[in-house]
């Protein structure tokens, strides 16, 4: 009887500590920031948008230097250029979004609850062109990366304000990008947690891996593996191929979703986009 | 009292430890039943479960980065009529679609486990 008892207990206990854990979103933020906290604590919150050179003093100093002369001001001109040329229509960006489209990035991505699916920046750029007559950009760099640069550039310094509505289309949009970002894939079988939550700070060959927390601050960015001005989720591909996995389309549902969650824990933190990095 | 429990703690661990080597050991002898079956069928039958399985893992939406590629030189050793290297190329596309499921499976029951404990 005794042994029964004890079996039980041992086996519920194992399943008690194996039990998931269905958090709320302030409670997943709330979780991450306490973990980089305990990880990093002489760094502020809002030292995260300044990613990993938040975290290494020798990085932090030559990516200092490199903002001196920043490699990203030719895209943004160029992306002004492109935002405030009208459409064949007649129209501009700045019909499609509040405020003129001007400073209005910390809201993004934000969930359509006519549609039921989240809206990053660029997804609503080129509803944009295609609602007023115009071609659809291909995503990830480009004329279309450039506009979401601008933009990018007209809301620095406002703080990321993520809102995830009373609709459990959104919540449940949330929990996929939560879950996608948690998977191990890839012949590498690393997920996004691996390197930016379990191992952030550490040394990956030659670099230091970032945290998760402020990623999103600081895109679209100028990356010098690119040489070029690329998005957020051109770097989510990039970091599913560097792990072997297939990546998922840019702007597909994975995508945003996993945007929406990534972004959603940086909420408070200040824009500093478009930002360089190596 | 103590010193009981400690016993049946290591009982039981040892039991676990025992049905997942049994386990394991299974799936080993499937595996090599497996690969054995392959190495009997026609190329064709071989090439439709590659593909097969290549297809459940995208669905999944965990195909590896690798494995599509492998696949083209597979097709391409087909129709070259290397016949070996074709079989042996089919055959890895099929195995890294299999793990690729696995890890789908296993990434869709345990996705949780990397999340951070703060406290």
């Amino acid at each position: 009887m005794k042994a029964l008892t004890c079996l039980s207990a041992v086996l519920f206990g194992t399943l008690f500590m194996s039990a998931p854990s269905y958090a709320d979103p302030q409670s997943d933020t709330d979780d991450i920031r306490a973990f980089f906290q305990k990880r990093f604590p002489n760094i502020t919150l809002a030292d995260y948008a300044d990613g990993v050179y938040a975290i290494n003093e020798n990085a932090r100093t030559q990516w200092e230097e490199i903002e001196e002369f920043p490699p990203y001001e030719d895209a943004v001109d160029e992306g002004q250029a492109f935002f405030e040329t009208p459409f064949a229509n007649g129209k501009t960006y700045a019909d499609c979004f509040p405020n003129g489209g001007i400073g209005i990035k910390q809201d993004y991505p934000k969930f359509d609850t006519e549609t039921g699916q989240v809206i990053t920046i660029e997804s609503a750029i080129n509803h944009c062109r295609t609602s007023n007559g115009e071609a659809a950009l291909p995503y990830g760099q480009g004329e279309l990366a450039y506009v979401s640069a601008y933009m990018a550039s007209t809301s620095r310094d406002n703080l990321i304000n993520v809102v995830i509505p009373d609709d459990e289309r959104a919540l449940a949009a949330y929990e996929a990008g939560k879950k996608l970002f948690y998977e191990r894939r890839g012949q590498l079988n690393l997920a996004c947690a691996t390197c930016h939550v379990s191992s952030a700070g550490a040394q990956l060959r030659a670099e230091i891996t970032s945290p998760a927390l402020g990623h999103t601050t600081h895109f679209p960015a100028f990356r010098f593996a690119w040489d070029d001005i690329g998005t957020l989720q051109k770097r989510y591909a990039g970091c599913n191929t560097q792990v072997r996995a297939k990546p998922f389309a840019l702007q597909s549902e994975e995508y945003r979703n996993l945007e929406y969650f990534h972004t959603y824990m940086a909420n408070g933190l200040p824009l500093n986009g478009p930002g360089s990095r190596k | 009292m103590v010193k009981n429990k400690l016993q049946l703690l290591l009982i039981i661990a040892a039991a676990m430890t025992m049905l997942t080597a049994c386990s394991e050991s299974d799936t080993a002898t499937d595996s090599s039943a497996q690969v054995q079956q392959d190495d009997a069928l026609d190329i064709d039958t071989l090439m439709k479960h590659a593909e097969e399985a290549r297809a459940e893992a995208a669905e999944l939406g965990f195909e590896w980065s690798v494995t599509g590629p492998l696949l083209e030189e597979a097709h391409a050793a087909h129709k070259a009529g290397n016949h070996e290297q074709a079989i042996a190329l089919f055959q890895e596309v099929k195995h890294q679609s299999m793990l690729a499921i696995e890890q789908a499976h296993y990434a869709n029951k345990h996705w949780q486990l990397l999340i951070p404990v703060s406290k």
